[in-house]
């Protein structure tokens, strides 16, 4: 439970609020490669942190991110031409490059000097493993990249991102991945020998344990094995300000999970996976390209951001329940990526009221973390103080576990190798599902 | 760029801004002609100024603009019964004529004579070049008509459609006092390209960057874009602004097509702050029009591209106006069909109300700084009590011009009536 004020502090990320000046400190991913195919292709539409930006691929390739208006007369410059190493408002035909400098104003006299004076608000993207990222920070040098597994192999082994609009605020999808305990029910199939996907563990009642971190928080759920005397610890990373890492069903797998807030009403999910074993395949890219095809795949987007990467099946759908289906499931919506998280996330209203909600022991991580980001939100605007994964890329480098260990030994201890990226040691996995 | 406090007052056009007082002191279009075609026929909602209103014709012809709200419980007019020379509610049968007053309760006791205390809201209207006009200012401060030179010309030589802009009206009106973007918002990349714009002979696109100059007026001003070409001449286009929203420029589009037509322009109606109704005009001084030229295929306004029940354009914001990403490679500078369906593209792309702190304007965009000035001005006018420019019928013989002519020459000369007028047209 939440107050009116540290809720609204919370959840709200537009430009000159204390969540959205923190999330702007940070790197974040933008769009999918895929969204910008080729050189001076079409300009996409672009929303985030409540920003209307138009991102473009110059003729060199290199990515621009620009305020949709023109600093002109504010048309937008979606409507521009993608020519020549610049994007060209076809209003007038004031042309910026991808750092937002004007480089033509072809409606002023030739001697004139005004285009040197104008910029658009523009912010540096790095294109990287299928995902193109952005600054949009204060700093006239973008801090350095952070370092996950997910950016930083080769990237033959990196799958295309999954996709998914939730029509929600970021804080409540995020909330989703940091709550093992729904796992249980949401997830679940109600007979172990169903053909649905969906967990079945015996334990329903986990004991949550968190350990604060330099870059966030991880904790452990742990459950009673089927073996007496063995729990079973499935340990989830939360990286600020808003990835999660869950442990993989793959033993080969690396994940980095964000939510991206469009805005205060709208999340952009990317799970991010590569493997490190070898190459993904080209039928493993294809599956994931439209991981909900089994159930209506995604709307024809038209290129509006709040549309992009929106399921057929959504809330005012109710998801596409299927109550044939719901007999073998606890919920009559498939196990598709988040799919039926969204469907409790969304329900909950755009900006979920948490002064009305009722927390107990299992909800320890949800608790913590939001405390961590109000606490980050209020550093920075009190005392400029920001969190040291602003500063260090390396600390993203870390992992998620899943492992099975004897009663009273300590996951602390057990995973310390296994939860770093570098210690050389194989992820640590149990099978999930 | 304008401060925040003055973007406001120079947008809002609400009952008891300062804008929406000054805009109710002018003849405003109301809605088509055609829209009543005839006695009796059913009533048309409009909206104007914020400001919800019915309009019908009644049994003598007559046009009445009401309040579309019933007096009585606030039931729509609209749902009325157009019969024996007044609209009638059908919830309870109030009827009222077209000065609003109320002439019949069917469900009150005629001894009680209620109906003849009771009166809708009701302004004056006028048929003039194929629009009905509304005034919905003070009584005793209506203005001289609308007399223009194309709402006195016959039907056969003008032209008139509408078409809603999803945006406030002054960001439409400034796309039209703005000759800056118009070679190149407009622009035909493609020689062979059948597509609307102007192509890449054209002088007004061979010229270069323009010199804007302008001279105030008594009803706002006129000005020019001079464009220098490569031979020594420049190409001049010359328009008219009138406040609050009129715009006159040289006609390129109807009879256009077989030599110099005379005049067009728009009017920027608002509807409410964030939904306009342009009216787009055009005069030929020449041939009359054909019906051909009435599709208005190169602007996009006719009925071919808007829908002519809900006069919303067929290109719109909603399928990002149809652009096509290859014409734009290839053809044209936009990738959108339809010059004005262009226009509305940009201006509406800035936002509902386009936000002018955030703007950065140059000596291209005087026209536009100086309309905002005079509008701003007008507003102070009226609140001291005064006549804004523009209400006065000085502006009936108002002549657009464009033309290459010789560096030194006068563009002013061309705005006379009856100048000699180089058929720069054709060469292009």
């Amino acid at each position: 439970m939440l107050s009116s004020e540290d809720n609204e502090l919370l959840c709200r990320v537009g430009r000159g609020t204390p969540m959205g000046e923190l999330l702007r400190h940070y790197w974040m991913p933008c769009l999918p490669s895929t969204e910008l195919p080729a050189p001076d292709g079409p300009p996409k539409k672009v929303r985030l942190l409540g920003e209307d930006l138009i991102a473009f691929r110059d003729t060199r390739g290199e990515v621009g991110l620009l305020a949709a208006n023109c600093p002109h007369r504010g048309a937008s410059l979606f409507f521009g031409r993608n020519e020549e190493c610049g994007l060209r408002c076809s209003y007038h035909g004031w042309k910026y490059d991808v750092t937002g400098r004007c480089v033509d104003m072809p409606n002023e006299p030739e001697e004139s000097t005004f285009k040197d004076k104008v910029r658009a608000r523009a912010y540096p993207c790095h294109d990287v493993n299928g995902v193109i990222w952005t600054y949009m920070g204060p700093r006239a040098t973008a801090p350095p990249f952070p370092a996950f597994e997910i950016t930083t192999l080769p990237a033959a082994q990196v799958y295309p991102p999954l996709m998914m609009l939730e029509e929600c605020n970021w804080v409540q999808a995020l909330e989703g991945d940091i709550d093992s305990s729904h796992i249980d029910f949401l997830h679940a199939r109600r007979t172990p020998d169903t053909r649905q996907r969906g967990t079945f563990h015996r334990d329903k009642r986990p004991r949550l344990e968190v350990l604060p971190t330099d870059y966030g928080a991880c904790y452990s759920a742990r459950r009673r094995a089927d073996v007496e005397g063995l729990y079973w610890h499935r340990i989830t990373q939360f990286i600020l300000p808003f990835y999660s890492m869950i442990a993989a069903s793959d033993p080969h797998v690396v994940s980095a999970r964000a939510w991206v807030p469009l805005d205060d009403h709208h999340t952009l999910q990317f799970v991010m996976r590569a493997r490190l074993d070898r190459p993904v395949t080209e039928e493993e890219a294809r599956q994931v390209r439209d991981p909900f095809a089994s159930w209506g795949g995604y709307v024809e987007s038209g290129g509006e951001p709040h549309r992009r990467f929106y399921t057929a099946a959504n809330l005012h759908n109710d998801y596409r329940i299927d109550y044939e289906l719901q007999k073998e499931l606890t919920i009559g919506i498939p196990f598709l990526v988040n799919l039926q998280d969204r469907a409790m996330t969304e329900t909950m209203g755009p900006i979920y009221d948490r002064t009305q909600e009722h927390l107990g022991t299992t909800d320890t991580m949800v608790i913590f973390v939001r405390r961590r980001l109000i606490e980050a939100a209020r550093a920075l605007r009190d005392q400029g103080v920001l969190p040291a994964n602003v500063e260090d890329p390396t600390l993203c480098r870390v992992r998620p576990a899943s492992a099975v260990l004897p009663d009273g030994a300590s996951w602390i201890s057990a995973t310390e190798k296994a939860r770093q990226s570098d210690a050389g040691v194989p992820i640590a996995w149990v099978p999930f599902v | 760029m304008l401060a925040g406090d003055d973007n406001e007052r120079v947008t809002r056009v609400g009952p008891g801004t300062p804008m929406g007082a000054t805009m109710r002191r002018y003849w405003l279009p109301a809605l088509l002609a055609w829209e009543l075609p005839e006695p009796d026929c059913p009533p048309v909602r409009v909206q104007l100024l914020g400001e919800a209103l019915v309009a019908f014709r009644d049994s003598r012809g007559r046009v009445g603009l009401l309040d579309e709200r019933c007096p009585h419980r606030q039931a729509s007019l609209f749902l009325g019964r157009n019969e024996e020379c007044g609209l009638r509610c059908v919830y309870h049968g109030w009827k009222f004529d077209v000065d609003g007053q109320c002439v019949d309760m069917m469900n009150e006791p005629p001894e009680l004579a209620f109906a003849a205390k009771i009166r809708t809201g009701a302004y004056p209207t006028v048929e003039a070049g194929g629009i009905i006009w509304a005034y919905l200012g003070p009584a005793g401060q209506r203005p001289p008509l609308p007399h223009f030179a194309w709402t006195q010309a016959p039907p056969s030589h003008r032209h008139v459609s509408k078409v809603i802009q999803e945006s406030n009206w002054l960001q439409g009106l400034e796309g039209g006092i703005d000759t800056s973007h118009v070679p190149i918002l407009h622009r035909v990349l493609a020689t062979g390209s059948a597509r609307p714009g102007f192509k890449p002979a054209d002088p007004f696109v061979q010229g270069g960057a323009p010199t804007l100059e302008l001279d105030l007026t008594d009803y706002g001003y006129r000005y020019a874009g001079l464009r220098p070409l490569a031979g020594g001449e420049v190409h001049v286009r010359a328009y008219h602004f009138i406040l609050p929203f009129h715009q006159i420029r040289p006609a390129r589009t109807g009879a256009g097509g077989r030599g110099y037509s005379g005049a067009a322009g728009h009017i920027w109606v608002p509807m409410d702050d964030e939904t306009t109704m342009v009216y787009n005009w055009e005069h030929s001084t020449t041939e009359p029009f054909t019906e051909e030229d009435r599709l208005e295929r190169r602007l996009g306004n006719g009925p071919l591209d808007v829908d002519q029940t809900t006069f919303r354009s067929k290109r719109n914001r909603e399928n990002n106006y149809l652009l096509d990403r290859r014409v734009q490679k290839t053809e044209t500078f936009t990738g959108i069909d339809g010059v004005n369906a262009q226009d509305r593209a940009v201006q509406e792309s800035m936002g509902p109300v386009v936000d002018r702190t955030r703007e950065h304007l140059g000596p291209a965009d005087r026209a536009v700084i100086q309309a905002r000035r005079l509008l701003l001005q007008a507003t102070r006018t009226v609140e001291a009590g005064g006549t804004p420019p523009g209400v006065e019928a000085i502006y009936y013989t108002l002549h657009p011009g464009e033309a290459v002519v010789p560096r030194d020459t006068d563009w002013r000369t061309l705005l006379t009536p009856g100048a000699p007028r180089p058929d720069v047209l054709q060469r292009a």
